[in-house]
């Protein structure tokens, strides 16, 4: 195996695609957190604040890939 | 030329100098603050290097490690059986510690001389790379001392514990995989790049924010290589990791992954998150203008993930027996993340005040340039401010404490000669011979109830000092493998009912419950010891 620097070239990962699996990502994680609760896992009635640090970051994340988007076709 | 701009252009021209020499003072003055507390990190280091206890609870256990690897025998170990000892780290610090070891002695300087060299690694480290994008040394040296004056980094730096290690290597494999692009050098880039994180990652598990960072960086880069190169990398990990468990008989997945897998305390995570950003408020900022500024206006950079992602990973701090040490990643990202952005951006607004051709925007560009000048130095000074931590009693910062105005006595430090801007912290003070002297006693009691039995220990030191042929426990592990409900306490109580060990020294009494409760109706307090700070318990059997 080696690198071929003009291998790269021909995939380009752009601010879109990162934008996209930022926010889906987020959103993931916003759902898994809140599924806990459905399963009965977590050990607090409610949120509890792990739970409620996993919803945060996973907002930034969605937030941070949607505000990515825009930017389109420019290599990320 | 209109009079105004005439007028504005004389005025410029009388305060070019004055301005840049100002800046110049600033500059050295950021220099020297930080210089300062480099200095305060050799005095500690070089006190340590002469300490021959542990100065933090760990140490002598890595170092037994070291030991048992260098004598070809194994360091992850059945904890229910005599000696009750195991490994709950990867096996490459150790490793490299064994031969040194071998050829230095079984001495507590060599691995912590080991962990100040991988320090200065990646202080090095950092300025190479500041310097590389940036071409500017100045920044570079002032970011790469940034690292030296950060509180955690000053306290475990010099410790004789391999999380300096895995920092360095995982620094190094960022370092590398940064030039994955390079027309000359990519291939070795590359490979050297992913041996250095597999390093990284079997000196300390938690070493996977810079793997995750290598990877991703790789992948937005060249995502098909990066599949493929991730796949053989997954494969080797796995083979290795595959290969440690057959060797250990199920002993390394028990002890480096069970039995690390804590209970999470959300606040203690928030806690440590609140001081992280208190003590390295301006390198965070600056790190984060960064970050967006590659995240939106430029391309993504490994250096801006490596900042995200420690930082990300710095949660896992609020598992049990962890701590702010968590962070040193994030705290290294964040230093070459505030040098590369400071230096492109006084490269940026230095070239356009030397290129401008419009003359009115050309006088702008040239405040602005003095005015950078005078702000770089001024945000590095005010980071080192909040960094400051010093011995009160040392001859050489004892003035810089006076001018400083740091009060001799203040009810929340654990040892008054010494301040420290993080609040109570019990690292980061000098050991006194008191402390030496005291650690002797303890050692004469190993060796005086030795005919009686086994030193049964909470630090190995002591035992190791002695010459004792092994160290009896890992009290931490044996503690969180209790807590899982993971350890069957049934052979060491049984000993300890038998009055097997002839002596048993206490400082935390982090063992399980049945353990301490066995002790107590076996052994009795003979001496209370007072060593570093903490207070050492001495117990010998009760009479049949």
């Amino acid at each position: 195996m080696c690198v071929n620097p003009e291998q790269g070239a021909e995939s380009l990962i752009t601010k879109r695609m990162v934008g996209v699996a930022l926010a889906l990502l987020g959103l993931v994680a916003i759902g898994g957190t809140i599924a806990v609760d459905f399963m009965d896992a977590g050990k607090w009635s409610g949120l509890g604040p792990a739970q409620q640090l996993a919803i945060a970051v996973g907002l930034t994340l969605s937030l941070v890939g949607l505000s990515l988007i825009p930017l389109g076709d420019r290599p990320a | 030329m209109t009079n105004s701009r005439i007028g504005h252009r004389r005025i410029y021209e009388t305060l070019e100098k004055p301005f840049q020499l100002v800046n110049r003072g600033l500059f050295g003055l950021a220099l020297t603050a930080l210089l300062f507390l480099f200095l305060v990190y050799l005095i500690y280091s070089t006190a340590l290097f002469r300490f021959p206890f542990d100065y933090d609870q760990g140490e002598g256990f890595e170092l037994w490690d070291a030991v048992l690897l260098s004598k070809g025998q194994a360091i992850y170990r059945d904890n229910e059986t005599y000696p009750f000892y195991s490994s709950n780290y990867g096996p490459l610090f150790p490793l490299l510690l064994a031969p040194l070891v071998r050829m230095f002695g079984t001495k507590l300087w060599v691995g912590r001389v080991f962990s100040f060299m991988t320090t200065l690694v990646v202080g090095g480290t950092i300025f190479w790379i500041v310097r590389r994008e940036t071409q500017d040394r100045t920044v570079a040296a002032l970011a790469a001392l940034t690292f030296f004056a950060a509180n955690i980094v000053y306290q475990i730096g010099p410790l004789f514990r391999l999380h300096m290690t895995m920092v360095m290597f995982g620094l190094l494999g960022i370092a590398f995989l940064a030039y994955l692009e390079d027309e000359k050098h990519g291939r070795r880039n590359v490979w050297l790049g992913m041996f250095l994180l597999l390093a990284a990652g079997y000196t300390k598990q938690l070493a996977f924010d810079a793997v995750a960072t290598g990877f991703l960086f790789f992948f937005l880069r060249r995502p098909k290589q990066a599949v493929i190169y991730g796949a053989g990398f997954a494969v080797v990990v796995g083979i290795v990791f595959l290969l440690l468990n057959l060797v250990t008989d199920g002993q390394w997945w028990f002890n480096a992954i069970t039995a690390n897998a804590n209970p999470f305390i959300p606040g203690q995570t928030q806690a440590l998150y609140k001081q992280w950003f208190q003590l390295y408020t301006v390198i965070i900022l600056l790190a984060t203008g960064y970050v967006l500024w590659t995240l939106y206006l430029d391309r993504i950079t490994i250096f801006s993930l490596y900042f995200v992602i420690a930082t990300a990973t710095g949660a896992l701090s609020g598992k049990w027996g962890a701590g702010p040490g968590y962070f040193i990643t994030s705290i290294v990202a964040a230093c070459i993340c505030t040098g590369i952005g400071l230096g492109l951006l006084r490269r940026w607004v230095n070239d356009r005040a030397a290129t401008e051709r419009k003359e009115s925007r050309t006088e702008r560009w040239r405040w602005a340039s003095l005015a950078l000048g005078a702000l770089v130095p001024l945000l590095f000074l005010y980071q080192a401010r909040l960094n400051l931590h010093l011995p009160l009693d040392h001859p050489l910062t004892r003035p810089v404490a006076r001018l400083l105005n740091i009060p001799s006595e203040t009810p929340y430090r654990f040892r008054q000669s010494y301040y420290d801007s993080m609040g109570y912290t019990q690292l980061g003070h000098l050991p006194t011979a008191a402390d030496t002297q005291a650690g002797w006693r303890i050692v004469d009691w190993v060796r005086s109830s030795r005919p009686a039995g086994p030193a049964w220990s909470e630090e190995a030191m002591f035992t190791i000092w002695a010459g004792q042929e092994t160290v009896v426990t890992n009290p931490t592990q044996l503690f969180n493998l209790w807590n899982m409900n993971k350890l069957d306490v049934t052979e060491m109580v049984r000993m300890i009912y038998e009055r097997y060990f002839g002596l048993v020294i206490f400082r935390a009494q982090f063992y399980p419950p049945p353990v301490l409760e066995a002790i107590g109706q076996n052994y009795d307090v003979v001496e209370h010891i007072e060593m570093n700070g903490f207070t050492y318990a001495i117990l010998r059997p009760r009479a049949h």
